[in-house]
């Protein structure tokens, strides 16, 4: 008999709000969350824009002493989030199993900004070294002694499995954009394997900094819409040009049903399927016609025994560039046929940004959301939709409507695709 | 019903060879494929030696110049491996269904240490210094440094390229992950292609792991960290279990195997090395990167493997051991393994082949675990070299310095990471 999970917990930190309720409301109000980049000074840059996570309290994971050390933003996000998902899931650490409790993160590596430079190298050591072409090597600053093991993508997860004493299975997987769909994936079918019973799973990001912007740029991704900030993010509309990058992080607690029923657990949605695919197509760019998206959307559809006739809503991935939000028309097309006329759809991303390895985690959060309170919200900025993406869009105004089973969909440069479906839990 | 994963193709890089056969022959000869450090001068380096790989021919195995410029040595170690295994599977790939087909990756990362003076970037990056301020600029940057570095930098930093090529190149359409948990990657990217293939979720999984240490920063953390072996001599620097062992040793290189169900492979007349009939992963939730001195972590992914595999612990038969050469890992090991086999711990062999290979990193669980299988196939044990003065504390049978002929059919593969993540297989012959 296959184990069933049910979500029973979220923690968010986004652009939009310091938690779930908070990056909620923003959201069906049809709040953007874009602005000038604050982090380092973008006036030279292509782009100038970012949907920064604003007034987050550093300190407040000063009890953690020395460990902060090894935090990046990314992480003291996550951390955060993991934080309000355990809280919001009414689980006691003490009293459940730690074996059978896991972390499943989706991150990236951490990339040195220029500001951090001197706090971690310092400045004219880099400077020398850059001259000369010989590396230095100082005992003096503990960061740069350390840099190489805390910009890796696993130190969330050792750091979450420390903090809740989660001696279960752990994994980070780092897939770039899809990066906290595959974890929550993972999280999934750990719990069905009886390798866990419980799983915080979903991952965050930060990639606000100069080299980013800068290699993004290179590739054509990003939006340099640096008069309008909060136009920027225009998923499906005819005048998009790119995506704008957010950062923050979306942590859930997966847990297996009969153990959350037991707890008398506050079930907030099940989750029924997943699918994984690659395209094998070009490594920046996914195909006109959709295929391999198209795989990952029909083995989650498989996995929930689902057809396309009892999804109600498509939280798109919907990044605002022309070949990802086309890409992703055609492949839901492919799947729903003519039903892809009638299911609801909109991108999250218009008004949060693309929280890149987070990306899939808050909008796992947001679909539950979405499916609790029946309210679907909108893509901001669609004014125009590009008649190549003719589906039946929630433009600017949150819908109400009844909600049973949600897809999200999240898609990754190098092609790797993941597809989730949650239902409204019943007996 | 849980479908059966069996393992049909196998491929490696590593410091001491291509293929298989090369690196599982030199081992048994005792040899090291640690020397002096080549790769950056190490006049006022605490560190001397690691496990480099030389005179890799890479395009012999990677016909794509486009891939080939954007890569970084990582990458090519995996293209590689991953060729020799589909290559050794004698798989037809364009007859396989490419959404039943997947890949999953256990890496280190994008394959670059993090200093900021990736030589992709370093030319701009001397632009957006400013010498008023002897400080560097953001705004310059932008103005001058952008259009100096490297166009497609991003791509070759892309965490999960290797994925993207393999996928391209065998037309792989199906499951895929790239799990990035240092050093455990490449033992549970085989784990979770055996979970992937048990629910159906695949029918062929090209599996494995990939990983370079070497590289000044990194190394350099070890040291700070008093992980990294000080050891001037090349051959005598990672002695694992030994009582004067001092440390790991850096290392690099990639493993690769086609995993694919028992059916598909007898349809389709597979040469089949083995079962993997259990995995486990724990973590010891102790630190950052110390590990947890009773092993916690460890006794619990091992217990999880067993109890998964629904075997006693009696059949497990060899131990492919971790044992990174550190003295607190390899005695934590030794605990684990007694407290989880008991009196029975002291009648298992179990080696380390990091002596001969280094620490390759998150490719470590991948080349272990396929150069332990074809032990299995010869009926010859390899040995843990440098083992010269045994430890009070680390009293079992490590197959010192000499391979040993020895019928076994069962072993487990053990991988312990250092954020406290451990990861074991148990294998059939």
């Amino acid at each position: 008999m296959k184990r069933r999970t049910v979500i029973t917990g979220m923690g968010a930190v986004t652009p939009l709000g310091l938690n779930v309720k908070d990056s909620w409301e923003a959201l069906i109000s049809g709040t953007s969350g874009v602005d000038i980049v604050s982090l380092f000074d973008a006036s030279t840059f292509k782009t100038k824009i970012a949907a920064e996570v604003k007034n987050f309290d550093f300190s407040v994971f000063k009890d953690f002493g020395a460990k902060q050390n090894f935090m990046s933003r990314a992480c003291f996000f996550i951390t955060a989030a993991a934080k309000e998902a355990i809280f919001s899931s009414g689980i006691d650490i003490d009293i459940i199993d730690p074996f059978k409790f896991g972390i499943s993160l989706g991150t990236g590596e951490e990339y040195i900004s220029i500001s951090q430079f001197e706090e971690v190298f310092g400045e004219e050591k880099i400077y020398d070294s850059l001259i000369t072409g010989r590396h230095y090597f100082d005992d003096s600053n503990f960061l740069g002694r350390i840099w190489p093991l805390r910009r890796s993508a696993n130190i969330p997860s050792t750091m979450l499995s420390t903090i809740y004493n989660a001696r279960g299975p752990n994994y980070t997987s780092v897939t770039a954009c899809s990066s906290s769909g595959h974890a929550i994936g993972i999280a999934m079918r750990t719990i069905e394997s009886g390798d866990a019973d419980i799983m915080l799973a979903g991952g965050g990001d930060s990639l606000i900094n100069e080299f980013a912007y800068t290699g993004l740029s290179l590739l054509g991704a990003l939006s340099k819409n640096n008069k309008e900030p909060k136009k920027a993010s225009r998923p499906f509309d005819l005048n998009r040009d790119g995506f704008v990058i957010g950062e923050g992080a979306g942590i859930v607690v997966i847990e297996e049903l009969t153990h959350a029923r037991r707890r008398k657990a506050n079930i907030l949605a099940e989750l029924t399927g997943f699918g994984t695919s690659s395209n094998a197509y070009r490594i920046a760019d996914c195909s006109p016609d959709g295929s391999g998206l198209d795989i990952s959307i029909k083995k989650a559809l498989e996995d929930a025994r689902k057809t396309p006739d009892d999804i109600d809503y498509i939280n798109a991935h919907g990044t605002s560039t022309l070949i990802n939000d086309r890409s992703e028309t055609s492949a839901i097309k492919k799947v729903f046929g003519k039903k892809a006329y009638e299911v609801l759809i909109s991108s999250n991303k218009s008004m949060i940004g693309h929280l890149i390895a987070g990306a899939a985690g808050v909008e796992l959060i947001m679909s539950v959301e979405t499916l609790i309170n029946n309210i679907v919200p909108p893509t901001i900025n669609l004014e125009m939709p590009d008649p190549f993406c003719d589906l039946n869009h929630v433009s600017n105004f949150a819908a109400e409507r009844e909600m049973n089973a949600i897809l999200s969909n999240s898609f990754a440069f190098g092609g790797q695709n993941n597809s989730i479906i949650i239902e409204r839990y019943t007996n | 019903m849980v479908r059966r994963a069996v393992i049909t193709g196998l491929g490696i890089v590593s410091p001491l060879g291509e293929g298989v056969l090369e690196n599982w022959q030199k081992i048994a000869d005792g040899e090291s494929g640690i020397k002096n450090i080549t790769f950056f001068d190490t006049n006022d380096y605490p560190v001397k030696v690691a496990g480099e790989i030389h005179k890799f021919n890479h395009k012999k195995y990677i016909d794509d110049k486009f891939c080939l410029e954007l890569i970084f040595r990582n990458v090519k170690f995996a293209l590689s491996a991953a060729r020799m295994a589909i290559e050794d599977s004698e798989l037809e790939t364009k007859k396989v269904k490419p959404e039943y087909f997947g890949v999953i990756t256990g890496s280190g990362g994008s394959g670059f240490d993090g200093a900021p003076f990736s030589e992709d970037i370093s030319c701009g990056l001397l632009k957006a210094w400013d010498n008023n301020f002897q400080k560097f600029k953001s705004r310059k940057f932008g103005e001058n440094g952008q259009n100096s570095v490297h166009p497609l930098f991003l791509l070759k930093m892309l965490p999960n390229n290797a994925i993207y090529y393999l996928s391209s190149k065998y037309n792989i359409k199906g499951e895929n992950y790239n799990i990035v948990n240092t050093y455990t990657g490449g033992a549970d990217a085989i784990g979770r292609a055996f979970r992937c293939i048990g629910r159906g979720d695949a029918d062929i999984i090209l599996a494995g792991g990939y990983d370079s240490l070497i590289f000044p920063n990194t190394i350099f953390t070890f040291y700070s960290l008093n992980m990294a072996s000080l050891s001037q001599n090349p051959n005598r620097a990672c002695r694992p279990f030994d009582l004067y062992r001092d440390g790991l040793v850096a290392s690099e290189g990639a493993g690769f195997l086609v995993i694919e169900e028992l059916e598909h492979a007898k349809a389709r007349n597979a040469k089949i090395y083995g079962e993997i009939i259990g995995y486990g992963n724990a973590a010891s939730a102790y630190h950052l990167f110390e590990p947890c001195p009773l092993g916690f972590g460890l006794i619990r992914a091992m217990e999880r493997a067993i109890e998964n595999a629904g075997i006693s612990r009696e059949k497990i038969d060899y131990i492919n051991a971790d044992g990174i050469g550190t003295i607190k890992n390899d005695r934590i090991e030794s605990i684990a393994v007694k407290n989880v086999f008991g009196r029975h711990a002291y009648k298992i062999p179990m080696s380390s082949l990091k002596g001969s290979l280094g620490h390759t990193g998150c490719a470590s669980g991948a080349i272990e675990t396929i150069i332990s299988l074809y032990s299995l196939k010869k009926g010859i044990i390899l040995p843990t070299i440098n083992y010269e003065n045994p430890d009070p504390e680390c009293n079992l049978d490590y197959v010192p310095n000499y391979s040993r002929k020895y019928k076994c059919s069962t072993f487990m593969a053990i991988n312990q990471g250092i954020g406290g993540q451990n990861s074991a297989l148990i294998i059939n012959g």
